[in-house]
């Protein structure tokens, strides 16, 4: 279910592939925020009782947006641009990069 | 990897840019780093395209900002998208660019200037997906102008509330609620923000244009409960007393698509704790934060802090220390005093709107009982699922310190390094060992601060990669 709108036209569009479906989202756009626009709201599952989790903080802190973004897990999404051509896996399992 | 740089500035918000700023007007080179695409920091967030008309509620001061910043690009060396991942004590930082690779920077002076974090009270339910911080809606709107479809609830406390409510209204976003856990001012609170025409003019455009829409505001009222199937639905709304503990009375259920919460906000901290700074615990200014003497310096030799990182102030405030701290800065390097009449004036007027700070704190600050919402299953630590039951068991258990009990539990050992939890750990581990919250003590950090691919710390000499 969508729960955000976009107040101002799209300038350009790219294809990005998020969970292995082709979609078109705003180049340079905030990642997590075209993703909400797009009807997602459930980036993760959480580490210990599995249950799901989206964005809170929006500004890089709370790491609840991560996803695997071309290969490289844990990436916050909220920091990340949309790029053409970018593979995103929400909900992916978690594998400790530190 | 560039060492030579004699001063690196840690944040591009009016603190930090305006340091940088002022460093260049006495002819001083720097470098600025912040983790975002743009500087302006909180407050003057923007984002990457065209957005239109600009948001409501907001000044031009931040366009200003980054047009100056652009014009001494000469001096200032702007780099965005980097990112701080340590300080040490000896002044060198650790810094992540486009999350792979880790440079090393050893400056002669380092002015942090990392800001706020949002404070969250944890309820059952509030881990749902369509629950946001009051400030990640804001940066959906400043970075992207997205706003909420469907009705919002927001929850809180603070000027933050009823500021991103209005800019919300203002995007015809349907605001069902404002439920703020502080009740009306007293008169005697009204006066002394009065002391700031200016600042409490502004406070007032955001009641009225909640009021002018028609927009009920619950005052002395919380969120107690976001509920939903999978993601949030509603919440629920309970009148709280003046401590923001739930009492008796009528509690409503409100339909929700998107909740936001945020009961102020605090410094962070987690450059200066790295640094080993000496730290105190101010209710008046957010709670901990990095104590300084009148220069801006940090109790470790040329380290100055300024803005919202040393105490929550504002951006006025945030604007007149970075400029005392680059005041400090230049006569630091001997390069003279040339900022020393405009530093002479940003300390007169901090003198006022410290006050004006200290009564907003007065009025909203965090109360005691700002955990009472939670239930024992409520999870306060959402990177790795820790209950508020497992920290008061882990507290009864012996556990009285916070270091010890982050151990235990887990509790703010996850990929934010606790930068979610630590108010409420800390609220926790005052409620259960009876000790005021100044005395719950304050996690330390670690470096890296954020996930750090293997390979980039090993690009680093080999004495540092072993920290
Ligand atoms: C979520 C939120 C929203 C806010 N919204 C408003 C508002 O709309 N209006 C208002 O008046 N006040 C707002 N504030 C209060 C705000 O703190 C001050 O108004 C003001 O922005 C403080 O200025 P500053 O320069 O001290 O810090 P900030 O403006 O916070 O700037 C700090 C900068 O440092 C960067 N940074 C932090 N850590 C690192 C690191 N390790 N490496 C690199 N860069 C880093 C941050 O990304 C940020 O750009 C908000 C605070 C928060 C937390
Ligand atoms: S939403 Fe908090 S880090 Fe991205």
């Amino acid at each position: 279910m969508t729960r955000f709108r976009r107040t101002t036209p799209v300038q350009s569009l790219v294809s990005v592939t998020v969970d292995g479906r082709a979609m078109e989202l705003p180049e340079g756009e905030v990642l997590a925020a075209a993703l909400l626009v797009g009807g997602m709201g459930r980036f993760s599952d959480s580490v210990r009782v599995g249950e799901p989790r989206g964005p809170l903080c929006l500004m890089g802190s709370c790491f609840q947006c991560v996803a695997e973004i071309d290969g490289t897990p844990q990436v916050r999404t909220c920091r990340t641009a949309v790029r053409a051509g970018m593979t995103v896996a929400l909900n992916a399992p978690s594998s400790a990069s530190k | 990897m560039n060492t030579a740089a004699p001063v690196v500035i840690v944040g591009a918000g009016p603190a930090g840019a305006t340091a940088a700023l002022s460093l260049a007007e006495a002819g001083i080179s720097s470098v600025l780093l912040d983790d975002n695409g743009a500087a302006g920091g909180q407050v003057w967030r923007t984002g990457a395209a065209d957005l239109g008309p600009p948001l409501a509620y907001t000044d031009a001061r931040g366009d200003e900002l980054r047009r100056d910043l652009k014009r001494h690009g000469d001096l200032i060396d702007h780099r965005t998208g980097h990112e701080v991942v340590g300080l040490f004590p000896d002044l060198r930082l650790w810094v992540l660019e486009g999350g792979e690779t880790v440079t090393s920077l050893h400056p002669k002076a380092i002015v942090v200037a990392t800001g706020a974090l949002e404070v969250f009270a944890p309820v059952p339910g509030w881990t749902r997906p369509g629950v946001y911080g009051l400030g990640g809606l804001q940066a959906l709107m400043k970075t992207s102008r997205v706003v909420p479809d469907g009705p919002v609830v927001l929850g809180g406390a603070g000027p933050l509330l009823r500021l991103v409510a209005a800019q919300l209204a203002s995007f015809g976003a349907e605001i069902a609620a404002v439920v703020d856990a502080a009740p009306w001012p007293s008169s005697g609170q009204v006066l002394r923000l009065a002391s700031q025409p200016g600042l409490l003019a502004k406070g007032l455009a955001f009641e009225w244009g909640l009021l002018r829409r028609g927009i009920p505001v619950h005052r002395g009222s919380a969120i107690v409960e976001v509920a939903g199937d999978e993601e949030a639905d509603s919440v629920l709304v309970a009148p709280v007393d003046e401590n923001w503990r739930p009492v008796d009375g009528p509690r409503r259920r409100l339909e929700a698509r998107v909740v936001g919460l945020g009961y102020g906000v605090r410094s962070n901290v987690e450059l200066t704790r790295l640094a080993g700074c000496e730290h105190t615990f101010s209710a008046s200014r957010g709670g901990w934060h990095a104590t300084r003497n009148r220069d801006m310096e940090t109790t470790v030799e040329n380290l100055f802090l300024a803005g919202d990182g040393g105490g929550i102030g504002g951006v006025e405030v945030a604007l007149a220390e970075g400029v005392i701290a680059a005041a400090s800065v230049s006569e630091r390097l001997g390069q003279g005093d040339r900022l020393k009449t405009k530093a002479a004036k940003a300390r007169g007027r901090m003198v006022d709107l410290v006050r004006f700070q200290d009564a907003l704190a007065d009025w909203s600050g965090v109360r005691p009982g700002i955990l009472a919402g939670s239930t024992e299953d409520t999870i306060i630590c959402r990177c790795e699922d820790v209950t508020r039951g497992e920290i008061a068991a882990a507290v009864a258990a012996g556990y009285t310190d916070i270091g010890p009990v982050k151990m235990n539990t887990r509790a703010g050992m996850g990929l934010c390094q606790g930068r979610t939890c630590t108010p409420a750990l800390q609220a926790i581990m005052a409620s259960e060992t009876g000790r005021p919250l100044a005395e719950a003590g304050l996690p330390t950090s670690r470096a890296p601060l954020r996930p750090v691919p293997l390979k980039a710390l090993a690009q680093l000499p080999l004495d540092e990669a072993v920290e």
